[in-house]
């Protein structure tokens, strides 16, 4: 039978009798199973906790070097204002006026101003700004920037809102709203 | 020093004498002499296919019907000749049988072409549309040029404001629309030039249309100095932050007393369209009457040094031949028209306008 043996008959020969274990080797292994699945099934089961590091998801300045198509600029200007989405047709509509116009800044200036004039912007009050400042001026730039303020630009925008009688949350809006940082991503 | 050499040493001192005057160090490239035989040019722009048969042979129908032929001028307040008196297809009314009349200023004082100078063959660059406005307004040809690209040459609205001297309002380029590139013409790509340099820019059917009066018209009006100069204040400390990452945005350079002049123009535009008052042409069916009538606005409003109007519906006769010879008969009537309607312009001879079309 071994000279008749193949590749296939490889795979399926069984072992003969001589090769089988003994009855006593049996005992023995299956005395050895018995003790370690008795000693393993009384482990108390490890649960294992993973957790993830906390990673600020937040973008820089430097990292913003494409600038916003007119379609992409004004759908999040109107999101990062009405905290809700601009539709489809108005912003094509949008992106048809604003290359009627051969200056952007104005164009840019005329709908937002033109948005302040509507119902519905999300702005905090002026009491709102001045009773916590630091959180809006860190809010002013999450929202707009999608970034979070440096000490030096807290400490001056800061400074520039409280020596300024006249500015109120919406002029930051603007201000952010038409500064270049706002024209990239 | 022998002969020669003395020949070519007065030969080139000479004309560095003649050349250096042109070479300024203020980068201009004449001097200004004071004394222009125009304070204010307008280039009016016919767009997409006028034939000489139409427009300056005044063929009309001569060559169209074999069996009664019929020639005429219908051009006649910027072409000196004969309206046709007979089969009148491109005048108003239900089959155009009203030809539009003669202005009073044109009957009395002849065609605008006998006031004038009429360049009757002209060399084209180019033939297609966006190559032919692109050849007009930088005065080169189409070579390596994409259809959605900025002229690669510097246009003359950058040349005038380089090296004229013009501030931003005083040149303007008025479309027709926004399709076909149109925006793209008031500044060319040329790193030397380009936006700094560019002009300002109105396509007015569509700024002051509909979607203009919905989201454009309604702008809050802002203190200059308590609300105004600390917005842009906070805006100048932004963009000073944001510099130092290389961010900086190039604009057409209007100062901000421009940008208050053409925003309050825009707020009175948008008021004239809904009361029905900004200036038209007495006949103005199509979208070149009303492009004409608001380059007339803008004309009163700045005054510009040079303007810009590019006109588009002539560009009709590739499957209607008599809507092409009314669009040409408009555009003659809007054009003169507005020329003399608006207060300003009804004094242009006073302030020297010179028209080219």
């Amino acid at each position: 039978m071994n000279e008749k043996k193949g590749i296939l008959s490889d795979i399926f020969l069984q072992p003969t009798c001589e090769e089988r274990p003994d009855r006593t080797t049996l005992a023995a292994l299956a005395a050895i199973s018995a003790v370690a699945m008795c000693v393993t099934s009384c482990k108390k089961e490890q649960v294992g906790v993973y957790e993830l590091n906390e990673v600020p998801l937040v973008s820089t300045a430097a990292e913003k070097d494409k600038i916003k198509t007119n379609q992409q600029f004004v759908s999040i200007l109107y999101t990062n204002l009405f905290q809700t989405a601009l539709s489809g047709s108005e912003t094509f509509e949008l992106d048809q006026l604003f290359q009627s116009v051969g200056d952007l800044e104005i164009s840019k200036e005329v709908l937002i101003s033109n948005f302040f004039n509507q119902a519905g912007v999300q702005l905090p009050t002026v009491e709102e700004m001045n009773a916590d400042i630091e959180t809006f001026i860190t809010d002013t730039y999450k929202r707009f920037f999608v970034r979070l303020p440096n000490e030096a630009e807290k400490a001056w925008v800061r400074n520039f809102i409280q020596s300024n009688a006249y500015m109120t949350p919406e002029l930051v809006y603007f201000s952010f709203a038409m500064s270049n940082e706002y024209q990239f991503y | 020093m022998n002969r020669r050499s003395f020949i070519k040493k007065s030969a080139l001192t000479t004309a560095g004498a003649l050349v250096a005057p042109y070479i300024l160090p203020s980068g201009r490239l004449f001097a200004p002499t004071g004394s222009r035989s125009a304070q204010h040019v307008v280039l009016v722009m016919f767009a997409g296919g006028v034939r000489h048969q139409e427009s300056i042979d005044k063929l009309y129908l001569e060559g169209s019907q074999v069996i009664d032929p019929y020639p005429g001028n219908i051009m006649y307040n910027m072409l000196t000749g004969e309206a046709p008196t007979m089969k009148i297809a491109y005048g108003t009314g239900e089959g155009g049988i009203n030809p539009i009349p003669m202005l009073d200023y044109y009957a009395t004082n002849g065609s605008l072409q006998s006031q004038g100078t009429l360049f009757s063959e002209v060399r084209a660059f180019s033939s297609g549309h966006f190559g032919g406005l692109n050849s007009i307004v930088q005065g080169a040809d189409m070579v390596g040029q994409g259809l959605k690209q900025r002229p690669l040459n510097p246009t003359i609205f950058e040349y005038l404001r380089r090296h004229g001297g013009y501030k931003a309002t005083d040149v303007w380029f008025v479309g027709n629309g926004i399709d076909g590139s149109v925006p793209l013409l008031n500044y060319s790509a040329n790193p030397d030039y380009g936006i700094k340099y560019g002009a300002n820019f109105f396509a007015p059917t569509v700024t002051f249309s509909e979607i203009g009066q919905d989201n454009f018209s309604n702008a809050k009006i802002y203190h200059p100095e308590n609300e105004l100069a600390p917005m842009y204040a906070l805006k100048t400390f932004l963009d000073n932050t944001f510099a130092q990452y290389g961010g900086a945005l190039d604009a057409i350079g209007n100062t901000e007393e421009e940008k208050q002049l053409i925003k309050t123009f825009m707020n009175e535009m948008y008021t004239k369209v809904s009361d029905g008052t900004f200036l038209r042409p007495p006949v103005f069916d199509n979208g070149d009457a009303l492009n004409v009538g608001f380059a007339a606005e803008v004309m009163k409003y700045f005054k510009p040094a040079f303007m810009c109007v590019n006109l588009n519906n002539v560009d009709v006769c590739h499957s209607n031949f008599t809507s092409y010879v009314k669009a040409l008969h408009r555009a003659d009537h809007s054009v003169v028209t507005c020329g003399i309607s608006s207060k300003t312009i009804r004094n242009w001879r006073k302030h020297r306008y010179h028209l080219y079309s």
